[in-house]
C-alpha cells in the first residue's frame, strides 16, 4: 500500500489594526511539518519527508517569485530527538518569516532528520509566538501532518487557544494520506483535506496557499420585510470570546443600492451586532477565510412617531421605550430615525399622571402614531403655606407637592382631578381642603 | 388687639361605654355662672346669651338625635360671692332626665351669675353626674374665661380621657384674651374668631352636631419602627358601598405628638394612605359609642438624587434631569421627580432609573425610613460635534467589557450637542455621502462632568 503524505495546513492571519479597518495584504504563511518517525515511511517512488520537502520548497520557490507581498516561515516538530527520547517538546521554528528564504529552506530541510515523536499541541502553541506583533499582516498556518498527536496535548483545545487569542482562523490541515476513521479527530482544529498522493498533495496545498492570499469578504444585509434594503445603521462586531470590539461599521449601500462588500480579517468568532432598537444579534459566527460571507439580518422596521403639539414652554416630550425584557432603555431620542423591531415594548410618556403603555406592538411596516394631548396649566398660589398633593379622579396620586411655599405650577394632561390640601400651621385634620379641578388643554387653572 | 373676652364654647365629648347604636343621647351642659359672666358682649350679657344658647342647642339637638335625648345641666360659681373664694361652688340643677327645653330655661332663669371659676372641680364632678347612665355621654362646656382655683383642667380632661371620654374642644371667641386661651392649650383645638352673635352660635351648631352624630377615631401612623410618629400623609377612607373615598384627609398630630381626632360616621372603612406607592389598612368597623384608635404602617423613607462634580461636591442643576422609579423587579413606574428635589416613598426596594445619557440603572435600592436617603451621580458633560460635511454617526460607550451603543446621530447630521455622563465613549460615523462601509471612521474621547469634549471632524 502506498503510503501518501499528507499535509496539514494551517492558517494564521495576523491582528489588523482596528482602527484603520482596510485589510492590507501582506501575508505571512507559517508552515508546520511533521518530522516524526512515520515520515520515514515510503509514499508512492520517494518517503514522504521527501516529498514534502520537495513540494514545499517549489511552492515557497513559486511564490515568492509571484508575490511579493508573502512571507514565508517553518516550524517542524519531531525532527531533533529520536522517537525512544520521547521527547514531546521537539518543535522548532525554523525557518523565520522573510520574503524570499526558498533556498535556506531547501538547505534546512537537508540537513534535518525525520525521526521522532508528533506533538501537535505544542506545535501549535509554540506557532503563536512565531508571529511577532505585527499588525499589518495577515497570518495563516498550514499544517502538514501524516498522523495524531502522539504526545499528552490536545490540539483541538491548542486550536481553540489560537481561535481565542484571534491568531489564526480556521487552520488548514492537510493530512499525508490519513487513514479515513482518523479523520475526524483533525477536524476541530481547522479544515481538513486529506491528500492520498503527491499530485494531490500539490493541488491542495496550492489551493490552500491561495485561500490564504486572497481576502475574505462579506456582505451584511438588513433585510426588511420583501426583503427590502435598509441601511446607515451602526453595526459592531466583537470578539466572540472577549467580548472585544473588532470592528464598527455604519452600514452603507452602494451605487446599486446593494450593501457594501467590506473585506474583514476573518480571524476567530465574531458576535455582530446590528444596533437597531432593540438590538439583533447573530453570535457565535465564523467567517470562511477567502470567500464571500453573506450574512444576512431580518429587521422587520416599524416607526414610532409622537404626535405632539407644544404649549406654553414645553421643551419636549419625555418618553421611555423598554424592550420587553427591560435590558435596553432609549429615552428621549430622535425616534423617527431609528429603526424599530417590529416587537413588543414597553412605553412610558412622562407627562403628568404618566401614560404607560405595557406590550405595545410597532406592526410590521407600519408607523404606530402615538398622540400626546397638550397640557393644561395648573398653578397654585395660595396666601399660606400649605401641604398639598394632587390625585386623579380615580384617587391615584399624580404628584406629591408636599410644602408649597411660593406660587407653584404643573403641567398636566387635559381632565378630573383633585387637589388636596392642608395649611401648614394647623393641627387639625378636619382643616384639609379638597378641590376638583378640571384641567383643558391650553389652559390654566388658577387655585388661590 | 382689644380685649373683648367672648364667651369661650367648649364642647366637651363624653362617651360613655356600652352603648350600642347610640340611640339614647345624655347631654349635660356645664355652664359658668360666674361673676365675669355679667359683662356684655354686643348687645346682651354673656350670661343671657349663654341662657339663650342652651336652649337653642337643646332644641337643635333634639331635632338631629329625636325623641331619644336626655338633658341635665350643672353650674359652677353661682352660689357664693367671689369674696367668699369658694372652690367647691358647683351644682347639678337639673340631673339628666327627658327635660324640655322650657324646663332647661326655666332651671336657668332661677340662678344668677356671682362667684369664681372652679372649671377642674366641676369637670370632676361630673363623672357623678354621667354614672349608671346608658347611651352616649355628651358634656358641653359654656365658659369665658379660665380657671381660677387651684385645680387644673388639663389634668382633669386627661383623667376623663382614660375613662373613655373623649375631647374635641371646640373654642368659639372673640379676640379672646391670649392668656386665658393659654389654659386649654392641652386640648385647644382652633379658635373660632367670630365677628358677631350671629356667626358663633351658627358655627356652635354646626361643631355640636357634627361631634354627636359622627364618632372619634385616631389614626396612628407607624413609621419603620413600628412608632406612631409618622404624620402629613393624606389619608383615604374607603366604605365597602363606594369606590370613591369618603373621606379624605390630611394626618396631623398635636404639638405632643398625638394624633389628631377624627369624627367621622360610623361605618366599616379602610384607610389608603397616600405614601408612594400607597398603603392600605385591612377594613375596620367603627365603634359608634367608643374612641377607636387605629393603627396603619405607613413607613416613609426619602430620597434625594443628586450630582456631584469632579471633586465630589454638590452641583447644582440647570437643566432639569429626571429619573423614574418603580418596585423591584415591577414593570409599570411608580413616580417620576426630579434630581435634586426630595421625595417620599414608603420603604422598600426599588429599581431606579436615571434619565441620563446613557441612562443609569440601579436596581434593588433601598430606600430607608426616617432618613433622606442620598444616591450621588456625576454631573454630565458635553460633547459638542461640528462636521463639515454631513455624517451619518452612532456614540458607544466604553463599558468594561464591550462598547455599547448609546446614541444614533441625526441622519445627515453637521452639527450635535449632547449631555454626557462623564466616562469613555466612541463617536462611530462616516460621511453621509461615502458608500463604503469600510470607510467608517471612529473617534476616541472622554467626556468630564461640567466640561465641554470638541469634536471637528
Amino acid at each position: 500500500m502506498k503510503n501518501f503524505f499528507l499535509i496539514i495546513i494551517f492558517l494564521l492571519l495576523a491582528n489588523s489594526n482596528l482602527f484603520s479597518q482596510e485589510i492590507t495584504p501582506k501575508n505571512r504563511i507559517l508552515f508546520i511539518v511533521d518530522y516524526s518517525g512515520s515520515m520515514q515511511a515510503m509514499w508512492g517512488e520517494e518517503k514522504k519527508f521527501e516529498i514534502a520537502r520537495k513540494v514545499l520548497f517549489n511552492l515557497a520557490d513559486s511564490i515568492q517569485k509571484t508575490n511579493c507581498n508573502v512571507e514565508i516561515a517553518i516550524r517542524v516538530f519531531g525532527h531533533q530527538s529520536h522517537r525512544t527520547k520521547n521527547d514531546c517538546l521537539d518543535s522548532k521554528l525554523e525557518i523565520d518569516f522573510a520574503k524570499s528564504n526558498a533556498q535556506e529552506i531547501k538547505s534546512k530541510f537537508e540537513e534535518i532528520v525525520a525521526q521522532g515523536n508528533t506533538p501537535i499541541a505544542y506545535s501549535l502553541m509554540e506557532a503563536a509566538k512565531d508571529f511577532s506583533d505585527d499588525k499589518t499582516a495577515i497570518n495563516s498556518i498550514i499544517l502538514i501532518t501524516d498522523g495524531l498527536e502522539n504526545c499528552e496535548g490536545n490540539p483541538c483545545d491548542a486550536a481553540l487557544d489560537l481561535k481565542k487569542k484571534r491568531v489564526s482562523i480556521n487552520p488548514y490541515i492537510i493530512g499525508l494520506d490519513i487513514e479515513s476513521n482518523l479523520i475526524q479527530d483533525f477536524e476541530c482544529i481547522g479544515t481538513f483535506v486529506n491528500a492520498k498522493d503527491e499530485e494531490t498533495f500539490t493541488k491542495v496545498l496550492d489551493i490552500a496557499v491561495k485561500k490564504v492570499t486572497k481576502k475574505t469578504s462579506v456582505e451584511i444585509n438588513l433585510l426588511s420585510k420583501e426583503n427590502k434594503l435598509i441601511s446607515n445603521t451602526p453595526i459592531t462586531l466583537y470578539n466572540h470570546f472577549t467580548g472585544e470590539v473588532v470592528y464598527n461599521f455604519i452600514h452603507a449601500l452602494d451605487k446599486q443600492g446593494k450593501a457594501d462588500t467590506i473585506y474583514l480579517d476573518p480571524r476567530g468568532v465574531f458576535d455582530i451586532h446590528v444596533h437597531t432598537f432593540p438590538s439583533l444579534r447573530k453570535n457565535k459566527i465564523e467567517l470562511k477565510a477567502g470567500e464571500h460571507n453573506v450574512i444576512n439580518f431580518s429587521v422587520i422596521k416599524g416607526q414610532l412617531k409622537f404626535h405632539y403639539e407644544k404649549v406654553y414652554d414645553d421643551k419636549k416630550i419625555d418618553y421611555i421605550l423598554r424592550d420587553k425584557k427591560n435590558i435596553e432603555i432609549y429615552y428621549n431620542q430622535d425616534v423617527e430615525s431609528k429603526h424599530f423591531i417590529s416587537n413588543k415594548y414597553n412605553l412610558s410618556v412622562l407627562t403628568y399622571p404618566m401614560v404607560e403603555e405595557f406590550s405595545k406592538n410597532v406592526p410590521i411596516e407600519k408607523s404606530v402614531h402615538q398622540f400626546i394631548k397638550p397640557n393644561g396649566r395648573l398653578v397654585i398660589d395660595l396666601k399660606n403655606k400649605v401641604l398639598a398633593s394632587l390625585y386623579t379622579s380615580k384617587g391615584e396620586i399624580v404628584k406629591d407637592f408636599g410644602l408649597i411655599e411660593t406660587r407653584t405650577d404643573l403641567k398636566l394632561q387635559a381632565g378630573k382631578y383633585i387637589l388636596v390640601f392642608i395649611d401648614k400651621r394647623t393641627t387639625q385634620s378636619e382643616r384639609t381642603e379638597k378641590k376638583l379641578i378640571e384641567i383643558f388643554e391650553g389652559k390654566t387653572v388658577l387655585i388661590n | 388687639m382689644r380685649k373683648q373676652i367672648a364667651i369661650l364654647l367648649m364642647i366637651l365629648l363624653a362617651f360613655g361605654a356600652k352603648a350600642q347604636e347610640a340611640e339614647r343621647t345624655n347631654i349635660l351642659f356645664l355652664i359658668d355662672a360666674s361673676f365675669s359672666m355679667r359683662k356684655n358682649w354686643e348687645t346682651k350679657s354673656k350670661w343671657s346669651i349663654a341662657k339663650e344658647t342652651v336652649v337653642e342647642v337643646a332644641d337643635s339637638l333634639k331635632n338631629s338625635l329625636g325623641d331619644n335625648v336626655y338633658f341635665g345641666i350643672r353650674a359652677y360659681g353661682h352660689q357664693s360671692m367671689p369674696v367668699h373664694s369658694d372652690c367647691k361652688d358647683t351644682e347639678l340643677l337639673l340631673p339628666i332626665a327627658k327635660n324640655s327645653s322650657d324646663v332647661l330655661k326655666s332651671r336657668l332663669q332661677s340662678i344668677t351669675p356671682k362667684g369664681i371659676t372652679p372649671l377642674a372641680f366641676s369637670l370632676e364632678e361630673t363623672k357623678k353626674d354621667f354614672q349608671g347612665l346608658e347611651g352616649k355621654n355628651i358634656l358641653i362646656l359654656i365658659t369665658d374665661g379660665s380657671e381660677s382655683c387651684q385645680g387644673d383642667p388639663c389634668y382633669i380632661l386627661k383623667l376623663l380621657m382614660q375613662n373613655k371620654v373623649i375631647l374635641k374642644p371646640f373654642i368659639i371667641g372673640l379676640d379672646i384674651d391670649i392668656e386665658s386661651l393659654r389654659a386649654y392649650d392641652c386640648f385647644a383645638g382652633e379658635v373660632f374668631n367670630e365677628k358677631s352673635q350671629k356667626d358663633f352660635k351658627s358655627k356652635l351648631h354646626r361643631s355640636l352636631n357634627k361631634a354627636i352624630t359622627y364618632t372619634s377615631l385616631q389614626v396612628n401612623l407607624l413609621n419603620s419602627k413600628n412608632e406612631p410618629k409618622q404624620s402629613n400623609k393624606v389619608m383615604f377612607f374607603y366604605n365597602k358601598k363606594s369606590n370613591k373615598p369618603k373621606y379624605v384627609f390630611y394626618h396631623k398630630q398635636k404639638k405632643n405628638g398625638i394624633s389628631d381626632t377624627l369624627f367621622v360616621i360610623p361605618d366599616t372603612y379602610k384607610i389608603v394612605v397616600k405614601t408612594i406607592p400607597g398603603t392600605s389598612s385591612e377594613y375596620f368597623t367603627l365603634d359608634a359609642a367608643k374612641h377607636n384608635i387605629i393603627d396603619v404602617k405607613a413607613p416613609t423613607g426619602d430620597l434625594k438624587i443628586e450630582l456631584i462634580n469632579k471633586d465630589g461636591e454638590i452641583h447644582k442643576m440647570v437643566n432639569s434631569l429626571k429619573y423614574v422609579i418603580k418596585k423591584k423587579g415591577q414593570h409599570e413606574y411608580l413616580h417620576q421627580a426630579l434630581l435634586d428635589e426630595t421625595q417620599s416613598y414608603l420603604i422598600g426596594k426599588y429599581d431606579i432609573d436615571i434619565l441620563t445619557l446613557p441612562p443609569i440603572q440601579l436596581i434593588n435600592q433601598e430606600i430607608k425610613g426616617e432618613k433622606v436617603n442620598k444616591i450621588k451621580i456625576p454631573a454630565p458633560g458635553k460633547l459638542s460635534i461640528k462636521t463639515t460635511l454631513p455624517i451619518h454617526g452612532a456614540v458607544f460607550v466604553k463599558n468594561v467589557e464591550s462598547l455599547v451603543n448609546i446614541y444614533s446621530l441625526k441622519p445627515k447630521t453637521t452639527q450635535e450637542f449632547l449631555d454626557l455622563q462623564p466616562g469613555k465613549y466612541e463617536l462611530v460615523y462616516r460621511l453621509s455621502s461615502e458608500r463604503k462601509m469600510i470607510k467608517t471612521k471612529t473617534v476616541s474621547f472622554t467626556i468630564k462632568s461640567l466640561q465641554t469634549t470638541k469634536l471637528d471632524l
